[in-house]
C-alpha cells in the first residue's frame, strides 16, 4: 500500500531535481560549447589561443568536442530548445 | 662592466646587420674568459656555421674550449612536436572518427606562425639544459619574427588565464548539478566516463594550469634582469634606426631588459669623397642613437676590410664589443 506511494513521491522529487537544474544544465552545455569553440575557432575563423595552447589541452576535450557537435545539429532550432527549455507552446 | 651581464643574450636587429657575427665573437670571448658557452640559432635561415666555419646541427657541437654552438632545426622541431601531440590526441580521440585528426594536424603543420611556436618550444628546450652552461647566447632570426617569438609568452598567459576562468565557472556549474542529482556520467563512442566536477580531477584544467607554469617561468626568466640581457645589433643608418626604435618600444612593453645596442659596420674611412654624405648621415645616427638609447651599453663597431669569419678573426672582433 505504501509502496507505490512512496515510488509517487520519489518520482515527484525526482522531477523536481531534473526541473530544478534543467536551466543550469542549458548553461553549462552553453558553458562548454563556448570552451570549445574558443579552442577551436580557428577552423571558421574566430581568433584562437595560440595553437600550443589549443594542442595542450585538445587531448583532453573529448565531451566539449562532443557537445559542440551535438549543437551543430541543433543548431537550426535554437528557439525550439530554448521554448522546450522555458515550457512555452 | 660587460662581465656583469646576466648569463642569457639574445642578439637580434633587423636583417643583415651582423647579429650572428657579434654573438659569436661576444661567445668566443667569453669561452675564452673561461665560461662554458652554448651559442644556438635560432633563425631559420642559420649561419651561424658559416660564421664559425664550422658544420653544425641541432645538437651542441664543440667549437674551441668551452665553446658549443648549434643551430635549431625547425623542420624537426614542428615535426616532433606535431608528433607528441599527435600520440595524445588519437589515444584520446580514437572514438571521434567524425573528426579527421590527421588533417587537422596536417593543415596546423602549414599553418602561419607554427615557426614562432617552434621557436618557443626550442628555447624552451635549451633553457631547460641552462645548468650545464655558464652562459646561453641565442642568435635570432630578424626583429620582426624574435619579437612575435618574445611576445608568444605574454599573449599565451592572457588566453590561459582567460580559458581557466572560463573552465572554472564550467566546473562550480557541473559541481551544482551534481550536488541535486548525483554523480553524473556520460557516454561517447559506447564508452561511459564520469563527469569530472573537481579542479584537481579534471584533466583539462590540470593541463591548463600545467602549462601556466611552463609558460609563466619562460616568461619570467627572460623579463628577470639578472639572467637575460637583449642586445640589439643595428647598422648607422636611418632604416636601421627606425627599426631598432620600434623593436625598442615592444621589447619594453614585453618587459625584457635591453642591455647593449651595437652600431656595426660604421665606416671610417675619410678619404673617400663619394661617401662624404654617408658619413655625416652614420654621424647622425649614432649621435640620435646615443640619445635614444641613453643608460643602455653603447658599442660603435667599424666596418672590418674583411668579413669577420673563423675564431681567431671573430675573437679579434669582440675586442669592440667588450
Amino acid at each position: 500500500m505504501l509502496k507505490p506511494f512512496f515510488s509517487f513521491l520519489r518520482g515527484i522529487l525526482g522531477s523536481f531535481k531534473v526541473r530544478s537544474t534543467e536551466y543550469l544544465e542549458f548553461e553549462l552545455r552553453e558553458l562548454e560549447n563556448i570552451f570549445a569553440i574558443l579552442l577551436m575557432g580557428s577552423f571558421v575563423g574566430i581568433p584562437s589561443p595560440p595553437t600550443p595552447v589549443v594542442l595542450r589541452v585538445m587531448p583532453y576535450m573529448a565531451r566539449e568536442m562532443a557537445v559542440m557537435s551535438r549543437r551543430v545539429e541543433m543548431a537550426d532550432d535554437v528557439f525550439g530548445e530554448i521554448a522546450g527549455l522555458l515550457d512555452v507552446g | 662592466m660587460l662581465d656583469k651581464m646576466a648569463n642569457i643574450s639574445f642578439f637580434t636587429g633587423k636583417g643583415g646587420t651582423g647579429k650572428t657575427t657579434c654573438g659569436a665573437s661576444y661567445a668566443v670571448r667569453l669561452a675564452d674568459k673561461g665560461h662554458k658557452v652554448l651559442i644556438s640559432s635560432l633563425d631559420p635561415a642559420h649561419n651561424l656555421g658559416d660564421v664559425f666555419q664550422a658544420r653544425l646541427s641541432s645538437s651542441p657541437r664543440k667549437i674551441i674550449d668551452n665553446l658549443y654552438a648549434m643551430e635549431v632545426d625547425m623542420e624537426k622541431t614542428i615535426r616532433r612536436y606535431l608528433k607528441d601531440t599527435a600520440n595524445g590526441l588519437k589515444s584520446m580521440y580514437r572514438y571521434l572518427t567524425a573528426f579527421n585528426l590527421e588533417g587537422y594536424l596536417d593543415t596546423i603543420r602549414l599553418s602561419p606562425g607554427i615557426e614562432e611556436y617552434a621557436t618557443l618550444e626550442a628555447i624552451k628546450d635549451i633553457l631547460a639544459t641552462r645548468r650545464n652552461y655558464g652562459d646561453i647566447i641565442f642568435d635570432t632570426a630578424p626583429t620582426g619574427l624574435t619579437l612575435k617569438v618574445l611576445a608568444l609568452p605574454t599573449i599565451s598567459l592572457i588566453w590561459i588565464d582567460r580559458l581557466i576562468e572560463l573552465r572554472e565557472k564550467i566546473l562550480d556549474k557541473r559541481l551544482a548539478i551534481e550536488k541535486i542529482q548525483g554523480e553524473k556520467t556520460f557516454v561517447i563512442g559506447g564508452e561511459k566516463m564520469k563527469l569530472k566536477t573537481r579542479a584537481d580531477e579534471d584533466d583539462v584544467l590540470r593541463e591548463l594550469v600545467k602549462y601556466r607554469a611552463e609558460i609563466g617561468e619562460v616568461k619570467e626568466t627572460l623579463s628577470d634582469d639578472s639572467i637575460t640581457s637583449l642586445v640589439i645589433v643595428m647598422n648607422p643608418d636611418e632604416l636601421s634606426l627606425c627599426e631598432t626604435e620600434r623593436a625598442v618600444a615592444v621589447i619594453n612593453k614585453l618587459e625584457i631588459p635591453i642591455k647593449m645596442v651595437i652600431i656595426n659596420k660604421i665606416i671610417q674611412d675619410e678619404k673617400i669623397d663619394r661617401w662624404k654624405a654617408r658619413l655625416a648621415l652614420q654621424e647622425k645616427i649614432v649621435t640620435k642613437a646615443k640619445e635614444e638609447f641613453r643608460g643602455k651599453v653603447l658599442r660603435e663597431v667599424p666596418m672590418e676590410d674583411i668579413e669577420p669569419r673563423g675564431i681567431e678573426t671573430l675573437r679579434d672582433f669582440s675586442r669592440y664589443i667588450f
